[in-house]
């Protein structure tokens, strides 16, 4: 993950900090717990980052996390009314992925469903690896000259990341993903990523003169999409 | 404003507070504005709440608020379900949803040739704040029991009271049987606060009331949805 966070940093031109992050090692051992190596090299590099921690979730310091009775790990607040995010340590099909999920931020709420019908994807779960490095690329997006927003849903988001103008950095097809599209040379990529909980493409880019191509782009994309 | 606060700090026992708002009245001073006194009373009352200030949104401290050129203020980052990037600003009685990052550019309607409607959002301050106090009070309650009705659906406030002389329009507070209860039709949420066990059965009830005469005969009568 080191290498996908380094790739971000240059791009963005963040510099990663170098944080002590003995007290997550003291939470493994008192808690029995055992975090992901993504999310302590995260705390690492960017625990005092303000516009990380506060970016696409509030990210909780490493001395607010809340470890329940079974042993979940609620790491950070999303932006969304009472729900929390919490770290899963393994899928039910057991393949070894740690995942993320997003929870009821106060448990004693009784949520009453009269009409069995389902409304939104609280329930879904995303790759923790994916999803804390989505979280660093997000910031760095956002912190870019230009940003572009635009509501995208999977197959769409499936047909702009296999076109080949789009070279991926990191992630699986189901969840957030990273690509760099127009790829002429590192520095004049545009950085991209899926947000598939809110089902919105987000777009970076260095100059503003890039806009133009983009959005040709992807009407083309779209408009070819049902 | 002050005595509907101080009416739904009786329903969680919650303590008003007298912080210092000095800093909102040098504002006021500086850009010679007039920032309306429910958003002065919540602050003076609230401002060390940790519950009302991460309730319905994420508020801003006292310090951390962002004052523009023009006296208005953003004060809190949004809680929404579009995305993750909206705060909350204050300009004259009105609260504006804005982009938190500068320079953000929606294109969806621009590639799809669509309307989002998400985008803009103007909501009476009165409205948002005396909403923001009583949805946390609500979530101080012991027990919340929380509906979300169908999408679609045309929430009817039968059975209810109003908490106020009149209800706002975009969120809404009742009471049912001197049950708390809060309506967003932005998350399109019923919630209830409740204490015993006497109130749930009483709420279980009003929502079975709510299904059976109003969503079912609704939904049947416009052929959308049959049980």
């Amino acid at each position: 993950m080191k290498r996908y966070f380094n790739i971000i940093n240059k791009f963005a031109d963040i510099t990663p900090q170098d944080n002590d992050i003995s007290f997550l090692m003291e939470i493994e051992e008192k808690f029995d717990v055992t975090f992901p190596d993504s999310f302590k090299l995260f705390h690492k590099y960017y625990g005092k980052n303000e516009q990380i921690m506060n970016g696409y979730a509030k990210f909780l310091s490493m001395e607010d996390l809340i470890i329940n009775e079974n042993k979940d790990i609620i790491f950070a607040n999303a932006f969304k009314l009472n729900t929390s995010i919490q770290l899963v340590k393994e899928s039910d099909s057991g393949d070894g992925y740690e995942y993320i999920k997003y929870v009821n931020k106060f448990p004693t709420i009784i949520e009453i469903d009269l009409t069995k019908r389902i409304r939104q994807s609280d329930g879904e779960w995303f790759i923790f690896d994916e999803f804390i490095l989505f979280s660093v690329a997000y910031a760095a997006i956002f912190s870019m000259e230009c940003k572009l927003v635009a509501k995208a849903d999977d197959v769409k988001c499936n047909r702009f990341r296999k076109s080949s103008q789009v070279q991926k950095i990191y992630g699986s097809d189901y969840t957030c993903v990273l690509w760099f599209y127009f790829q002429e040379g590192f520095k004049q990529g545009i950085l991209c990523g899926y947000d598939k909980y809110h089902g919105e493409l987000i777009f970076g880019l260095r100059y503003p003169a890039q806009k133009i191509n983009l959005i040709s782009y992807l009407t083309n994309i779209y408009k070819n999409t049902k | 404003m002050k005595k509907y606060f101080d009416k739904l700090n009786s329903y969680s026992d919650t303590t008003a507070e007298h912080n210092d708002i000095q800093q909102l009245l040098e504002v006021e001073e500086k850009y010679q504005i007039k920032i309306p006194e429910v958003f002065k009373d919540f602050y003076e009352y609230y401002s060390n709440n940790p519950t009302i200030m991460n309730g319905y949104a994420n508020f801003y401290k006292l310090e951390d608020l962002k004052i523009l050129e023009n006296g208005n203020i953003i004060f809190a980052d949004e809680y929404n379900r579009w995305n993750s990037y909206t705060s909350l600003k204050l300009d004259n009685n009105s609260i504006v949803r804005i982009n938190r990052y500068d320079n953000v550019e929606d294109i969806t309607s621009e590639i799809m040739g669509i309307e989002e409607n998400y985008s803009s959002l103007f909501l009476d301050i009165n409205d948002f704040m005396l909403f923001s106090v009583a949805y946390s009070t609500v979530l101080s309650m012991p027990l919340k029991v929380s509906y979300t009705l169908p999408m679609d659906f045309e929430f009817d406030e039968i059975y209810l009271t109003s908490f106020f002389d009149n209800n706002f329009k975009i969120n809404k507070i009742f009471l049912y049987k001197d049950i708390l209860c809060v309506y967003s039709s932005l998350s399109e949420t019923l919630m209830f606060g409740i204490k015993t066990d006497e109130e749930m059965e009483e709420v279980k009830k009003y929502l079975q009331k709510l299904y059976d005469d109003i969503y079912l005969k609704g939904f049947n009568d416009q052929n959308v949805f049959v049980k």
